[in-house]
């Protein structure tokens, strides 16, 4: 191979990026067959080839009396005007009336407020479909969505787990990671492991990043800690910022002491944006054998047996997977993301034909066969709500993904309605208050209120820009 | 977030290069088959074929396997050695190969001859498009050694109502370049870039830089020509073909029925389509996915345009033989064979049959854009366009520019000196400042004296044959950071 993988991927992403512009947004046939059986069923998501090739290839196979046609909404939030994204949803769906959603949590929340979606239990009931196979507890979240009734399912959902080198554990006589460690135990194990030595042989305790490894810095650091916790950084109820509360200053100074303890690869020096292959490998310190913890999903595990593969001198070592993080009051679940949320429009004629595909894409027969053909599940860190279909990658076992119980995060919906320029200042804000703790220049304490006080101006700013939106309209 | 999983998507997607899937549990009394691919996604396949295969043969397993791909130049002489042991070590049964692949492993003796199979099982060939089966024996040195459940082929979509519009004959198969350019001028050519009509024939417009060499090349190709002879290694530009396909093209050109432009990334893909607006009478689809998106688009109604009517047929075809179009693509399939000394060769033919047969037609017509299925006799009628228009007439392959059908001779250096030789001397045929016949002489000698200079190189390098050299270790890599970011906090 003469390019490397990222260009492949560039390519691939250049040239997806132009099919997903060029592909018409509806594949199916839309014209009713004359055999009067048919039901053409719509469908909204956002590209059909990934429909197609995801759901519904399969289903059409079995079934020859149902076809599909999708919808893309892929282009709807091009030209808002002074709508908000969700204004804009509610109306394409409106206009479009499509038999089946796809959704996302949030759009689900919001469509089963409107009304929109066809209530699931009496189905389930009357045909005697067993949700039991289900990853624990996620079910249950999408009916907690629903305030206790079930508007929708998911074949899938993205978690994490903490992966961990027995090789170096073993070595400086360290347990291994138990299941359902919290951050603050993750922490504490990765600064036992040793903090000398040079760039080039130095031992990290924890080494970060998303879908391949980056280095740490303190706000990422804060920035995962919170959200195993399930922390928010304003009270949208009264619109405050919400940081100097105890469980905030125990995240904040936790994560000082960790950067400070040179157990972390935080460097952002050490970033790589451009290089050669080896230069590449070279920064993925968990990968290389020399962090001893690092966070991944299951496209984690995937990337790193491909590198290792494609490394001709790769020194391989012994692979630990614990399922977490975990918030330490809630250790028995941990936050995870739904995949793909299938849902009926409440006024669809086809509610039976609607069903039979949700409970195909929901069924052990699509589980069975995503799992043989897994490459569309790793490629966007999902794994399969139905347990035992992804029992190991390459003989590594998933396990630990599936058990812990899977909790949703809540937010409210004002919430979405905060800017993300907001998050960003508040990040700029947040950095440079905590450098200056670090270098011993300002309290923690001190530190958090001028945090609170800049941030809640940036907020209050942008809550009136919001309500000046509101009522322009 | 979108864009994340996108990437993400496409990341591993092309990066499953020989991973296999989680593994699945084993059934007892199952015979396990290997069937090799080399698509990067197992989906395909599964979807197509195995899949349904699965549900209807409980004692047959696939597996679906990657060889290790083999670091050879096609034209090496122990490339088939190679292939052979690639797929001998993997033991696989049935072979994913393309056109090139089949023929050597054919020759070799390494793939089962189908044929007493057919006759023992009484398997009907003969509803498979002939156009195919003609192809994979002569390829086959007179026998048959595979199946080719799909092919791609270039169509000609028309507008049925603009043609009844302006009282036109629409076009019928078999019709030649010439002949289509004449229909296409009988349109009227007046009227602004933006609302005017035009006759055809390609989706963004022949390439306003120089349509005479994007036509002129499309009539030569339609008549089997070729800009090289590899086996005297000439040039074959100033000859009396050519020259006449490069004076239909000029004479297409001056009638002003043609669309030219190009395509422009900063405007929206559908409405730069003038068929798809229902502007064009007539569209030239190389492939049918392509056609398939556009006939979406104006069955959608977005355009703004009324959908219309439309009629396909085939062509343009060779005008010394009309009953052949030069337009035969297998590649978006690959032709799938028995290894000779498979130990499942009956599990093997049971897939095959299976690959080629109604049901997988079926259900391929009802998506017909993914492949037309050479199994014929399926009455689809997706989009109103008939299924049985893409039987029609002989199909053959493409006649090949370089005749270079591997693209494993004539080199990169080549092609891009050549294509600087060519538009130099067409933008001047074009602005008048030179004549056809003039401009063929120079590209004739020019391009020859590269040939020349390259055949020279290749012998001083002695490349040809060689492993191509690994520079994967020393190429450079980006990552854009900002793509795998996401909101803090949010």
């Amino acid at each position: 191979m003469n390019r490397t993988w990222l260009q492949v991927v560039m390519m691939l992403v250049v040239s997806c990026l132009l099919v997903v512009g060029c592909t018409s947004e509806s594949k199916g046939p839309i014209e009713p067959n004359e055999n009067q059986e048919t039901t053409a069923l719509k469908v909204i998501y956002h590209d059909s080839e990934l429909f197609y090739k995801q759901y519904g290839d399969g289903f059409t196979t079995l079934n020859d009396h149902i076809q599909l046609e999708v919808i893309s909404d892929a282009d709807i939030y091009e030209d808002m005007g002074d709508k908000t994204k969700e204004e804009v949803y509610a109306q394409f769906i409106r206009e479009e009336q499509p038999d089946i959603l796809i959704l996302d949590a949030h759009q689900f929340k919001n469509q089963i407020n409107d009304g929109i979606l066809a209530e699931l239990d009496s189905l389930k009931t009357r045909d005697f479909y067993n949700l039991d196979g289900f990853v624990p507890g996620l079910v249950d979240q999408l009916r907690e969505i629903g305030a206790g009734q079930l508007y929708g399912l998911t074949p899938s959902f993205s978690s994490k787990a903490i992966f961990y080198n027995k090789d170096l554990f073993r070595k400086y006589g360290i347990e291994f990671p138990s299941d359902g460690l919290s951050w603050y135990d993750i922490l504490d194990l990765a600064r036992r492991f040793p903090t000398e030595g040079d760039e080039q042989t130095r031992v990290y305790g924890y080494s970060g990043g998303d879908v391949y490894e980056a280095p740490m810095d303190l706000v990422t650091l804060i920035d995962k800690m919170s959200r195993a916790e399930g922390l928010s950084i304003v009270n949208t109820d009264k619109m405050q910022v919400t940081i100097d509360t105890d469980a905030w200053k125990k995240v904040l100074q936790t994560a000082i002491e960790a950067d400070q303890s040179g157990a972390i690869f935080n460097s952002m020096d050490e970033l790589f944006t451009s290089g050669t292959k080896e230069e590449f490998y070279d920064s993925q310190q968990f990968l290389m054998g020399r962090s001893a913890i690092h966070i991944g999903s299951v496209t984690s595990l995937a990337l790193m047996d491909h590198f290792k593969n494609d490394m001709n001198d790769y020194v391989p070592f012994e692979l630990g997977i614990a399922a977490g993080p975990v918030d330490p009051l809630d250790p028995t679940s941990t936050y995870v993301t739904p995949g793909d949320i299938f849902a009926i429009n409440i006024a669809s004629v086809h509610q039976d034909a609607a069903w039979e595909f949700i409970k195909y894409v929901c069924s052990e027969d699509y589980a069975r066969a995503s799992s043989e053909s897994n490459e569309l599940l790793l490629g966007q860190q999902l794994l399969l709500s139905r347990s035992g279909f992804m029992p190991d990658y390459e003989g590594i076992s998933l396990e630990p993904f599936y058990q812990l119980k899977s909790k949703l995060l809540k937010r409210s919906d004002e919430w979405y309605k905060i800017p993300d320029q907001f998050f960003n200042d508040f990040a700029a804000i947040l950095s440079r208050e905590l450098e200056l703790v670090e270098k011993g220049q300002k309290s923690l304490n001190e530190a958090v209120a001028t945090i609170k006080s800049e941030a809640q101006t940036v907020l209050d700013q942008s809550v009136t820009e919001m309500k000046l939106m509101e009522s322009v309209k | 977030m979108h864009k994340l999983k996108l990437t993400l998507m496409l990341l591993i997607a092309s990066l499953m290069l020989g991973l296999l899937g989680c593994t699945s549990l084993p059934a007892a009394n199952t015979v396990k088959l290997k069937v090799m691919t080399h698509d990067k996604e197992n989906r395909y396949f599964n979807n197509q074929y195995g899949d349904m295969f699965h549900a209807q043969n409980d004692s047959i397993k696939i597996e679906l396997i990657r060889p290790k791909s083999i670091k050879l130049e096609k034209t090496a002489p122990n490339y088939v050695q190679a292939l052979q042991q690639s797929i001998e070590q993997e033991q696989l049964d049935v072979l994913q190969l393309s056109i090139y692949d089949y023929k050597l492993l054919s020759a070799a003796g390494f793939l089962l001859d189908l044929d007493p199979l057919v006759a023992r099982d009484q398997y009907n060939i003969e509803t498979i498009f002939p156009s195919i089966t003609s192809l994979l024996r002569e390829q086959g040195g007179g026998k048959l050694y595979g199946f080719a459940p799909t092919f791609q082929r270039q169509v000609i979509f028309y507008n049925m109502d603009l043609f009844d519009q302006y009282g036109i004959e629409p076009p019928h198969d078999g019709m030649t370049w010439q002949e289509l350019i004449g229909l296409a001028g009988q349109f009227p050519t007046g009227g602004d870039e933006q609302s005017r009509i035009y006759g055809g024939f390609t989706s963004f417009g022949l390439n306003k830089e120089n349509p005479l060499d994007e036509l002129g090349v499309r009539i030569g190709l339609s008549m089997g020509l070729k800009a090289v002879n590899l086996d005297t290694m000439q040039v074959t530009m100033d000859t009396e073909g050519w020259k006449q396909a490069y004076e239909q093209a000029q004479a297409a050109l001056s009638t002003n029925a043609l669309h030219k432009g190009g395509f422009n990334t900063d405007e929206d893909f559908n409405e730069q389509q003038p068929f798809a607006m229902g502007r064009q009478a007539m569209l030239i689809a190389e492939e049918p996915s392509w056609a398939y998106s556009v006939l979406d688009y104006i069955k959608s109604g977005k355009s703004g345009v009324k959908p219309f009517r439309v009629g396909m047929v085939v062509g343009p075809a060779d005008p010394s033989n009309r009953e052949i179009t030069r337009d035969l693509n297998l590649n978006n399939d690959y032709v799938y064979a028995i290894r000779a000394n498979s130990s499942n060769v009956g599990a093997a033919w049971e897939l095959l049959k299976f690959m080629q047969g109604d049901e997988v037609a079926g259900k391929l017509a009802r998506r017909p854009d993914n492949g037309i299925p050479s199994r014929m006799g399926q009455t689809s009628d997706f989009y109103g366009i008939n299924l049985d228009g893409f039987y029609h007439l002989t199909s053959v392959p493409p006649s090949n520019y370089y005749d270079d059908p591997n693209d494993n001779i004539i080199t990169d250096e080549f092609k891009e000196k050549y294509g600087e030789i060519i538009y130099r001397e067409l933008t001047q045929v074009e602005e008048s400042r030179k004549s056809l016949d003039d401009a063929l002489q120079t590209i004739q000698r020019d391009a020859q004296a590269a040939l020349n200079e390259e055949v020279l190189a290749r012998k001083v390098n002695g490349e040809n044959g060689d492993l191509k050299p690994d520079n994967g270790l020393t190429t450079d890599m980006t990552i854009n950071w900002d793509d795998f970011k996401t909101v803090p906090f949010k």
